[in-house]
């Protein structure tokens, strides 16, 4: 597969959130203003790059190497926990303005099913290394755009005048729902 | 606490799905059969009576800075365990869930029940507690994937039920018909309680 | 210092004994998962051609040279080959559509059968129904198959249909440069 594919799809075609359904907990839980959904975006697209290019690495040369295949979720999720931590530190002592503003979004991420999920389909694709880096990245990417879309859908929904039992969670799926819907109409792109 | 409040707090008063609104990934990306949804369910379920009663015995082994890992170990150790089964023995289960049969372990309920309670019960309780969790999340899994069935393919556990003519609507199988759903869901349940609230 | 020591201690503890039961787990499951996969193939096969006696996987250079192309078994009736499955794997609307395509040596498609597809239930999944598969049946292999010439897709899953031939294709593809 070339790579344009791979990034098109990523973004737009299977878009994590919308067509894959990966990540729905930070998408409906963060995504109450822009500023702060842009700020888990970014967060997220610098862990998930991170996070598929080091377990591809771990699967091809230690999990294959040992034949050690039934391995592979235990050691994802390890990797992924002190991954988020590591950075989390890195962050925090090099520049505490990042840290301030991506801080607080840095250990939602360890559950954040789209990490383990782009991980673990990196290798069920059997991916090369390049690939693995430009499908991560685009793949949070399609994470981002759709969060960042959907709360500033969700800002404007506040200052309208919603029923009362729509208002919160089911306002926002119908809302996801819409996009979701939009977002098919990428499916015969490619 | 009391083991029948426990219990009936995992699947009604406390559901994981339509009061906790967590675990949303599985739930909106396989409830699209009723079988599916139901199958995920119990998966889910198994993984988190196994791990609910390891944490709670290590419970007092485990020192309290590294206690996230060695849950996300043994909630690891579980769902491989339950994959493999899986996929030994329901085959087409196996490959209707996909991806999602090894993100359990990032499923926030799974995460939630150790933190909040096994990690500060006894065995006996926490295994009550991932019983009804499980159970919890399955019924409202298996609702979803019954109603999605029935709409977007006339059909309920695979056996067609509705009248000839009718037309499945194949978006509600979809995702976006996952989120619709479950919206409708959710307002329903919210204007119940908030009669009751009213009341 | 020493607490750190103790703390990865503890944490290495765990994870090898979790190694340990899944090492277990595994080794109990591996053949039944493996016996199933092959048993599940042999199924179709047989659907596919009812008169074959036995079936044997096919090994050596070019076998696998076509992209998609994953085993290729020859049906043997009589001590002699007359027809050969080959299983191919693309990429549909939902995942991987996994397809077991007879053809005869005689250049003709014997049958098809979907083992493997995670399509929209109702939709896409049509693919391994009756009505589209049986299309195939009896179509030369001369040339490459086309959606809607050759076969008419399953309406509303262009892309589940695409997905399906292109398996075939592959399969015609292997047959016409390889097996031929």
């Amino acid at each position: 597969m070339s790579l344009f594919v791979i990034i098109i799809s990523g973004i737009l075609i299977n878009n994590y959130v919308l067509s894959r359904i990966l990540g729905i907990c930070p998408f409906l839980g963060v995504s109450k203003q822009v500023e702060t959904a842009f700020g888990m975006s970014m967060a997220v697209t610098f862990v998930m790059t991170l996070a598929g290019v080091i377990t591809w690495l771990a699967q091809t040369y230690v999990l294959e190497k040992l034949g050690l295949g039934y391995m592979q979720t235990v050691t994802f999720i390890l990797v992924i926990a002190a991954l988020v931590q590591f950075v989390e530190m890195v962050i925090q002592k090099f520049s505490p303005t990042l840290y301030q503003s991506l801080g607080i979004y840095l250990p939602l991420i360890t559950t954040n099913c789209a990490v383990l999920g782009v991980s673990i389909l990196n290798i069920k694709e059997e991916f090369g290394l390049l690939e693995t880096t430009v499908n991560s990245a685009a793949s949070a990417i399609g994470f981002g755009l759709a969060i960042v879309l959907f709360a500033g859908i969700r800002e404007r929904l506040e200052l309208s005048n919603i029923p009362e039992a729509f208002k919160g969670f089911p306002i926002a799926l119908f809302t996801a729902s819409l996009m979701s819907l939009a977002f098919l109409g990428f499916a015969g792109l490619v | 606490m009391n083991n029948r409040r426990v219990f009936m707090d995992g699947i009604i008063f406390n559901n994981p799905t339509f009061v906790q609104v967590i675990g949303m990934c599985p739930t909106l990306a396989v409830s699209n059969s009723a079988v599916n949804g139901f199958g995920m369910g119990l998966a889910a379920t198994a993984v988190l009576i196994g791990s609910n009663i390891v944490i709670s015995m290590l419970r007092k082994a485990t020192p309290d800075e590294i206690r996230i890992p060695i849950f996300i170990v043994v909630i690891a150790t579980f769902v491989t365990i339950i994959e493999m089964i899986v996929q030994a023995f329901f085959t087409p289960l196996y490959e209707a869930l996909g991806i999602f049969l090894p993100l359990i372990v990032v499923n926030c309920i799974i995460l939630a029940r150790a933190e909040a309670f096994a990690f500060k019960n006894s065995v006996f309780s926490s295994a009550v507690d991932g019983l009804s969790n499980g159970l919890g999340f399955t019924l409202a899994l298996t609702i979803l994937g019954v109603i999605r069935e029935l709409f977007g393919a006339g059909s309920v556990f695979g056996k067609t039920v509705m009248w000839g003519s009718f037309e499945p609507m194949s978006i509600i199988v979809q995702p976006a018909g996952g989120f619709l759903v479950l919206g409708i869901l959710l307002a329903i349940f919210s204007i119940f309680t908030a009669k009751k609230a009213s009341v | 210092m020493r607490d750190i020591v103790k703390l990865g201690l503890i944490l290495f503890i765990v994870t090898a004994v979790s190694a340990g039961a899944l090492s277990i787990t595994n080794d109990i499951t591996k053949d039944i998962i493996e016996e199933k996969a092959i048993e599940a193939n042999k199924a179709y096969m047989q659907e596919i051609l009812p008169d074959a006696e036995d079936f044997n996987v096919m090994e050596g250079p070019g076998i696998l040279s076509v992209k998609g192309v994953e085993e290729v078994y020859e049906a043997l009736k009589g001590g002699e080959t007359y027809a050969y499955v080959i299983k191919t794997k693309t990429k549909g609307y939902g995942g991987d559509v996994i397809i077991l395509t007879g053809i005869n040596v005689d250049g003709t498609i014997a049958g098809m059968r979907v083992s493997s597809q995670s399509e929209t239930p109702n939709l896409g999944d049509r693919i391994a129904g009756e009505e589209f598969g049986s299309q195939f049946e009896g179509l030369s292999v001369e040339r490459e198959l086309k959606l809607n010439e050759d076969v008419d897709q399953v309406s509303g899953a262009t892309v589940s249909s695409t997905a399906a031939i292109g398996g075939i294709n592959a399969s015609i593809e292997l047959f016409n440069s390889v097996l031929r």
